[in-house]
């Protein structure tokens, strides 16, 4: 294999990485934010301008004290990179709410479209209340992949005006509330061919219309809309729809996969006076001829009971149906409507048909929340560790002085009351362990077969790692209050023979 | 070569140390070098990649095995949610070792043209140097210490960047 012309030198000693292509050390660099990026031009005459021919720029505000100073790295940055080289991709995150901030973030957008970005992720950091962003700062020929994240919930970031992004193909948006004023916000983009709204919603309109000629995936989740989407997407080959209300018409003839999980109807819902009714999706349902991926819920099944006799499937080309639980935390599980069944399936005899367990959902579930407590767990236990250190640190760097008497006895009482909130700090600290520990204990007793070995050896490796910081949380309590007791007995010592009366 | 059936053709990788590993074409067309040489029909029987380690190239392996073994994210497909979360535990697990095997599977891979496990390697990367000074750095990447800038060059770098260093 082209050994001679591409040889690579191994067993370099130590630093491999600077041998590294140009471009992948910027991959590296994309990764960690522009502020540590621009750091790097201090490890080595490798790296000294590495960064200024970076062609994703990723800017945080949070890795800046003050906004000034954030608006400062933005200038900077702007004015010292190699102006030649395009941005093929950039990532900002940020509170629109300042001045400073707002400013910066023009820049940069101005700057990005300048250089004709093909992607672009803004993400907004968590304020006290709604910001709102306006849309008409997006304005790019280049721009193919876009995503707009709010932070956690809807009613964050309000996206106002509206944009022109002619070659866009994917958007992503999520947890952001559309104003009223941008219910065209879709019409804009000709091109798309991937959208997914998740945890949106939208203020007092008469609905959206999603009318694209070439869309081919659609994923609507937990939306809060007031009103309905109406999807008109001749191309469209995926749809998703979880937790979503007002999902009204949908006309998409060439759909191959249709996963409807989590409608929310049945379920009590603060939406209720809008639920889909029922009728909307058996003949969402009867237009889909070519659907070959069909993944639904009991809840649909069981809405759809009602309705089904004796028609005819509409599936012919199925390849597998899968059916998911309702609510699997419920101790009966559901049963599926026999007439529901063969309605979907009668079209396609060769069609798999799978039914997932709710004992396999709560297993899935678990193992998702096992291992995200597992995560916390030790990045508690790498912050215990380094408190551990600073506090061993700190506690040799005290010295002693020489005080008088009055000092001396405030000292003794300072000693005392420090002696026991060290006490108290390490019992907290290691019960704090402890439950945690049981927590993710409890977790583990339901996990899926497949995923049992391997969530139990990273679990017992925790458990070790635990049982050492806790000693040295113990011994650590154990130093200080040592030394704090050698600290009392002098000065009571000192004090006693001060008080001494001298017969000289 | 006929190209017949492909599911149970091996492949043999031969690497530096002149250890061979025998897999099947499946797992070796991860790499999208590999596939190439395989279209092209430039490769023999046994493929020589002198510039990887023995150690590296079980990992690698290992890896490819791991990722050809569970399905593609095909958009048609009704996508496996837990086929995805396997793999991310996989690959969490996978990227727990030193700073030097992590350097050396970067390379290969780059030079094998696997682009997943380049992505993973960087990612990896990047996650250990956050946060850290660039003294620490050097350090976490083992930066040759004949290969530094002169004092007196650091600091002129600190100064023209001092805004990215308080």
């Amino acid at each position: 294999m082209e050994s001679g012309r591409r040889k690579m030198r191994i067993n370099v000693q130590g630093d491999r990485l600077s041998n590294l292509p140009d471009d992948l050390i910027h991959k590296i660099l994309s990764l960690v934010g522009i502020k540590l990026a621009v750091q790097t031009s201090a490890l080595s005459p490798r790296w000294r301008y590495l960064w200024t021919s970076l062609p994703c720029l990723n800017f945080s505000s949070e890795d800046f004290r003050t906004l000034t100073k954030f608006s400062r790295c933005v200038t900077k940055v702007l004015s010292c990179r190699n102006n030649q080289i395009g941005i093929s991709s950039a990532t900002l995150s940020f509170s629109f709410r300042k001045k400073a901030s707002q400013e910066s973030v023009k820049r940069i957008l101005n700057y990005t479209f300048s250089h004709n970005v093909k992607q672009l992720t803004v993400s907004f950091l968590p304020d006290k209340s709604a910001i709102e962003f306006p849309l008409s700062l997006f304005s790019s020929q280049s721009l193919e992949h876009l995503t707009i994240a709010g932070y956690r919930s809807a009613s964050s970031v309000i996206l106002t005006s509206t944009w022109g992004l002619t070659s866009l193909t994917t958007l992503h948006i999520e947890s952001v509330t559309f104003n009223y004023e941008v219910t065209g916000i879709f019409s804009k983009c000709a091109n798309l061919k991937k959208l997914v709204l998740k945890y949106c919603s939208m203020r007092g309109s008469n609905g959206v219309d999603i009318c694209h000629p070439g869309l081919s995936n659609l994923t609507l989740e937990n939306g809060l809309f007031e009103n309905v989407i109406n999807v008109v997407a001749p191309q469209l080959k995926n749809l998703t729809v979880r937790y979503w209300q007002g999902l009204h018409l949908i006309s998409a003839p060439e759909l191959v996969s249709l996963r409807f999980k989590d409608l929310c109807i049945i379920k009590e819902c603060y939406y209720k006076p809008n639920k889909p009714d029922t009728h909307t999706i058996f003949d969402l349902l009867q237009q889909l001829h070519s659907v070959k991926y069909l993944t639904l819920n009991m809840e649909i099944f069981q809405l759809l009971s009602p309705l089904i006799s004796y028609q005819p499937s509409p599936f012919v080309n199925l390849k597998s149906l899968k059916v998911y639980p309702y609510n699997y935390w419920v101790e009966v599980p559901e049963t599926i409507p026999a007439e529901v069944k063969k309605y979907l399936l009668d079209g396609s005899p060769s069609a798999t048909f799978t039914e997932v367990s709710c004992e396999e959902m709560r297993a899935l579930e678990n193992v998702k929340s096992a291992l995200k407590c597992m995560v916390e767990f030790r990045e508690m236990l790498e912050h215990e560790k380094a408190n551990i250190e600073t506090n061993i640190v700190h506690m040799h760097e005290q010295d002693k002085l020489k005080i008088n008497k009055r000092e001396m006895m405030d000292q003794i009482d300072s000693c005392w009351k420090d002696l026991s909130a060290q006490i108290e700090h390490g019992k907290s600290k290691t019960s704090g362990i402890i439950s945690k520990l049981c927590h993710i204990e409890q977790l583990l007793k339901e996990l899926p077969a497949s995923k049992r070995a391997q969530i139990e050896k990273l679990f017992s490796r925790l458990c070790m790692e635990a049982d050492t910081v806790m000693n040295n949380i113990i011994d650590c309590v154990k130093i200080q209050s040592e030394e704090k007791q050698s600290r009392l007995s002098i000065y009571c010592h000192d004090l006693a023979m001060a008080a001494k009366p001298s017969f000289s | 070569m006929s190209t017949s059936s492909s599911s149970s053709k091996k492949i043999v990788l031969k690497s530096a140390d002149n250890e061979t590993f025998e897999i099947d074409e499946i797992v070796a067309l991860e790499s999208q070098a590999i596939k190439n040489m395989i279209e092209d029909e430039c490769a023999d029987n046994v493929i020589p990649l002198g510039n990887i380690d023995s150690k590296t190239l079980s990992k690698i392996i290992e890896y490819c095995k791991k990722h050809a073994e569970s399905p593609k994210k095909d958009d048609n497909a009704d996508i496996d949610e837990k086929a995805v979360e396997d793999l991310k535990s996989f690959d969490a697990e996978f990227a727990k070792v030193d700073m030097p095997l992590i350097q050396d599977i970067l390379m290969a891979a780059n030079f094998l043209n696997i682009d997943n496990l380049i992505g993973l390697m960087c990612r990896t990367i990047a996650d250990r140097i956050k946060g850290k000074t660039p003294e620490e750095i050097r350090k976490i990447l083992n930066i040759n210490k004949n290969d530094l800038l002169s004092p007196e060059q650091e600091a002129k770098a600190r100064e023209e960047n001092s805004w990215a260093f308080d």
